[in-house]
């Protein structure tokens, strides 16, 4: 069985586990709800009403990397369990797998695409004041500001923290993710996010103050160092522009439904 | 008043307590506040289950005179839930200052009963409802003991009028760590006076027994059930579990066991 630190051929998107899924949907974040929600099913650990999170006495089982930590971690509440396993070095691991696996790009690759493709808007927002201001001509700048814009938009569908593998397990995920599949409707929705008109928390028995101690992932905004900073930002501000933010769901979840599965992948944190 | 098989109400297995065929749960008084109590613990009572408020604080053995707010503390979540008498232990567990942080057995002297006679009189006169005393499991005897532990707890409930909660497993440590002869002891506290009876699991470590709350319960300790069942039919009686709780399952399992003793 291969662990989260277990490379496999480079771009196989084949048995990708819950949790690998649930980070290509939605984060660290997204899989450590992954990772509690995975435990609950299979009654390894309990959550109460008021959303402690605590073991079940169990014989050992083999557990994920990301479950030990969940493990580790109790008794705490739901979203400081959630919060505490995003950040943690496990996370970090399961991202690295990931991208090993040709699913997720690099940071550091990512960074120096974002990096490339400001100063190309930059250097258009500058050719455009200069052509206003009458120091250059319109007709000399029309080229480059077209070349500029074009070349923008290409490094920003690259520049997406999903690959297209990653992006295409997410559209399988989204396929699988029903009400039957439990564990796959958190990996794509989220514990706060909507699935036929029901929050996921509620379908899954989740009690409300339980849902209440998770705390919603900003946009735009990477969360522990697990995150790469190609937080969700990049989802909305990029061809996310459809996604709904409206379903009352983690930031990440919020993608549903819009064809940027994969855009939240690479970020969310908590 | 017949209480049936319960429970304690832990806020780890809220929801798991809510689903178990349970008659009566008790709550550790020092873990709740009056005025927010948990919402499972109003669900139940809305459902009618006694709740019925244990304290662990009181240190009703101790040479220090008892502390009045936790008394009233203890009183007012009687109040809250309605309940028909409140308990804690035959022990002390804070001294010149310090708090031990344990259940510690008091010396059967005639001395130490005297106090501990006065403090629980005291704790009555505050309280509301009827007090209930349960014998706790002891790792050591004091010396110079003037009393069977069977003999202070009946001479303690006839000086006050006090309740019994017996405690069959800490009765079994004590047998088994100490020599406390069980039958004895069933034979000299007054029966009629049982409010209800604590089970609970333990286990043996470097050969003593730890009542931990934390493992399973023995089938020794069921036995020492059927021996207190042989004399008398108990108003009620709780499983305790304080740690590593089990699935749920488990935990039904073992209710179902005390209830086949009780049949």
């Amino acid at each position: 069985m291969a662990t989260s630190r277990t490379p496999t051929s480079a771009g196989s998107a084949a048995e990708l586990r819950p949790e690998e899924l649930g980070f290509l949907a939605g984060g660290p974040g997204r899989a450590a709800e992954v990772a509690v929600v995975t435990l609950v099913e299979a009654g390894a650990v309990r959550i109460s009403r008021e959303g402690l999170v605590s073991a079940v006495q169990t014989r050992h089982r083999a557990w994920t990397p990301l479950q030990h930590a969940v493990l580790q971690s109790l008794p705490q509440a739901l979203g400081d369990v959630v919060t505490h396993v995003a950040r943690s070095s496990d996370a970090s691991g399961l991202r690295w797998q990931l991208t090993e696996r040709g699913l997720v790009r690099a940071p550091g690759s990512l960074s120096a695409l974002r990096t490339v493709r400001r100063v190309l808007v930059i250097g258009a927002i500058v050719a455009v004041v200069l052509s206003i201001a009458g120091v250059v001509q319109f007709g000399a700048t029309t080229p480059v500001l077209l070349s500029v814009v074009l070349l923008g938009f290409l490094l920003g569908r690259v520049a997406r923290p999903l690959t297209g593998a990653g992006r295409a397990a997410v559209q399988r995920l989204k396929q699988a993710a029903t009400t039957r599949n439990r564990v796959e409707m958190v990996a794509f929705h989220g514990l706060l996010g909507k699935i036929e008109g029901h929050l996921v928390w509620e379908v899954l028995g989740i009690g409300p103050r339980a849902a209440a101690t998770l705390k919603r992932r900003q946009r735009g905004k990477s969360g522990g160092s697990a995150s790469s900073g190609s937080g969700c930002g990049s989802c909305s501000s990029s061809s996310c522009g459809s996604a709904s933010g409206s379903d009352g769901g983690s930031s990440c979840g919020s993608s549903s439904g819009s064809s940027c599965g994969g855009g939240c992948g690479g970020g969310g944190g908590d | 008043m017949k209480l049936g098989v319960g429970i304690g109400w832990r806020p780890e297995i809220d929801l798991t307590v809510e689903q178990l065929d349970v008659d009566f749960v008790e709550v550790v008084a020092e873990n709740l506040h009056v005025g927010h109590l948990p919402e499972s613990v109003l669900l139940l009572r809305e459902r009618g289950l006694p709740v019925l408020p244990h304290a662990v604080s009181l240190s009703l053995g101790g040479a220090e005179p008892v502390d009045a707010a936790r008394v009233a503390h203890l009183g007012a979540l009687a109040e809250a839930l309605d309940a028909p008498f409140v308990s804690d232990h035959v022990c002390f567990v804070r001294a010149g200052g310090l708090d031990s942080g344990h259940l510690m057995p008091l010396p059967r002297t005639r001395d130490a009963l005297d106090v501990l006679v006065a403090n629980v009189q005291a704790a009555q006169a505050d309280l509301p409802v009827p007090l209930a005393l349960e014998n706790v499991a002891a790792l050591l005897e004091w010396p110079d003991g003037e009393l069977t532990e069977g003999q202070f707890l009946a001479e303690l409930v006839e000086r006050t009028g006090c309740l019994l909660l017996v405690d069959v497993a800490n009765l079994y440590a004590n047998a088994r760590n100490l020599g406390t002869d069980v039958g004895r002891f069933l034979d000299e506290i007054p029966l009629e006076r049982l409010a209800y009876v604590h089970v609970a699991g333990g286990q043996e470590h470097q050969g003593v027994y730890h009542d931990t709350h934390a493992h399973a319960v023995l089938p020794e300790v069921l036995d020492v059930l059927r021996q207190l069942r042989d004399r008398v039919d108990p108003p009620g009686v709780l499983l305790e579990r304080d740690d590593d709780y089990p699935a749920d399952a488990e935990l039904a399992g073992e209710l179902a066991a005390i209830r086949a003793v009780l049949a």
